[in-house]
């Protein structure tokens, strides 16, 4: 605990600083890293994640509280290949997942919801660690590289987020810039060009954008994902070898709790269901010590959350394919609450893979660090 | 500021905006005198695209020595992390095309991308000078 309120007491000013820097973070902004790379090495506080709204790019810093040292351990970058390819055709409905047509006027009329609009914002990652992956008796942390890959496939949203939707998008393209405004813009440039623009901007705040914003933090109904990630681990000071690698799935549902038809949907029970297969070049057999071994997990997540607050559990079955390993199971509490907006404190408790002994403690606080996120615990 | 030939035929001088960002876009383009106090045309975008297709303007023979005035106006508010954002406020394009004038079918790039202080907003702006 000690240690805890060191870190904060050295961290925080400079989070808060790094806020006011680059203006307010918002909660739905902060998020902890949740790399496949991270996922694969067991890194992350739950094991069974969806992914969020896709994002150019994402830096994340994971500080894992073990005793080590006060400065982060992990590491990620994730990326979506697709936003930085240069095409004519980006346009906000293929952002908001909305199926057009182009009208004999050349306009884009809206005819559905595009469930596979995730798909193309498919994320490749790299993170690093340092993380003791080896099962021994040997106390020593490995230097851990992984790269990932991941895809939204399918993104189900309900009837109801859809026509809201819909209807705010058009209701904000049905208002173009006014003529005064290009009048008065013309000819300037520099200063006097923004101080025109900072004008208007301030004579005709734009609420409709902030209630699509809002209603873009709404999660799906249905969800699919898929992930991979490779490990490599450095066991010696030159030697670099295969340390794990995976695929998993996972199927996720939010049902809405406070389903309103005028307000964002803030209140949900997630339902989780995920199915991994891995490659472990160093489990732990009780009878002939570190093996390279295949296993399947399977395991689900109930959750509920309620605006600052959410409470769910985990459970994951591994199954090894090497007889001499008994089948391990994780069962995990996490809970996360909202302080205030920007700062967090998540919980998470129970049994992880393993032994009998391996226990799962972690504690932490996220909070946002201009693009990148933040974790603390275990 | 760049300038368009649209010559004195009688030919229709057409315009079109291609607008390429993800955030949330609406456009207004017009045509005024040099002094800027009379709108002769002025067409707009009609969905979030923020694209003006290839929209007939006039002839020629009255266009000469006005301007054409393009703004777009973007929200980006929909991407809440800020550093996206100021990724996309710096990767979003748009490009300017007129075509019935002597030398045919020209594309022209944005003057200004103007954005506020949090990315959440961005102005872009376009002005070309019609020439006989």
């Amino acid at each position: 605990m000690k240690r805890l309120l060191l870190f904060l007491l050295l961290t925080l000013p400079v989070a808060v600083a790094a806020q006011n820097s680059a203006g307010p973070v918002q909660p739905k902004d902060l998020a902890a890293p949740r790399s496949p790379g991270f996922q694969l090495i067991d890194l992350s506080p739950t094991n069974i994640e969806a992914p969020t709204t896709p994002k150019a790019l994402v830096l994340g810093i994971l500080q894992t509280f073990d005793g080590s040292t006060g400065w982060p351990q992990s590491y990620s970058m994730e990326t979506s290949p697709y936003w930085w390819v240069k095409s004519g055709d980006h346009n906000a409905y293929k952002y908001l997942g909305l199926k057009t047509t182009k009208l004999p006027s050349g306009a884009l009329k809206v005819t559905g919801q595009d469930i596979f609009s995730g798909l193309k914002f498919a994320s490749v990652s790299a993170s690093f660690t340092s993380k003791d992956m080896l099962p021994d008796t040997a106390s020593t942390t490995q230097k851990v590289f992984s790269a990932g890959v991941r895809a939204n496939i399918i993104r189900w949203y309900r009837a109801k987020h859809f026509d809201r939707l819909n209807k705010a998008v058009n209701d904000w393209a049905s208002q173009p810039p006014p003529a005064k405004l290009v009048l008065a813009t013309a000819g300037k440039t520099g200063d006097e060009l923004k101080q025109a623009i900072t004008k208007y901007w301030e004579e005709n705040p734009d609420q409709l954008a902030a209630n699509i914003a809002d209603l873009m933090t709404e999660k799906p109904l249905i969800s699919w994902d898929i992930a991979g990630a490779y490990a490599t681990y450095g066991v010696g000071d030159s030697t670099w070898k295969t340390g794990r690698a995976g695929v998993w799935t996972t199927v996720a549902s939010y049902i809405p709790l406070n389903p309103s038809d005028k307000k964002p949907t803030t209140n949900y029970l997630d339902v989780l269901v995920n199915a991994r297969y891995m490659y472990d070049g160093y489990a732990l057999s009780p009878k002939s010590g570190l093996v390279k071994s295949n296993n399947i997990d399977v395991g689900g997540k109930v959750a509920f959350e309620f605006n600052q607050f959410s409470i769910g559990y985990e459970f994951m079955y591994r199954h090894y394919f090497l007889d001499e390993i008994d089948e391990q199971y994780r069962n995990v509490g996490v809970i996360s609450y909202k302080i205030r907006d920007g700062l967090y404190i998540n919980g998470a408790f129970g049994k992880n893979f393993g032994d009998k002994h391996s226990i799962v403690s972690l504690f932490g606080i996220n909070w946002g660090l201009g693009s990148g996120k933040a974790s603390l615990g275990e | 500021m760049d300038s368009y030939q649209v010559g004195a035929g009688l030919d229709l001088v057409k315009f079109a905006c291609d607008v390429n960002t993800f955030g949330l876009a609406r456009s207004r383009a017009l045509v005024t005198d040099e002094g800027r106090t009379t709108i002769y045309w002025t067409e707009v975008s009609t969905d979030a695209s923020g694209d003006i297709t290839r929209a007939p303007i006039t002839d020629a023979t009255t266009l000469p020595g006005k301007q054409l005035l393009v703004l777009t106006e973007i929200s980006l508010a929909i991407f809440t992390d800020q550093n996206q954002r100021k990724t996309e406020s710096e990767r979003l394009t748009a490009l300017y095309y007129l075509e019935g004038g002597p030398l045919g079918f020209t594309k022209f790039f944005p003057d200004q991308v103007v954005p506020n202080e949090d990315y959440t907003k961005v102005i872009v702006t376009k002005q070309i000078l019609l020439i006989p």
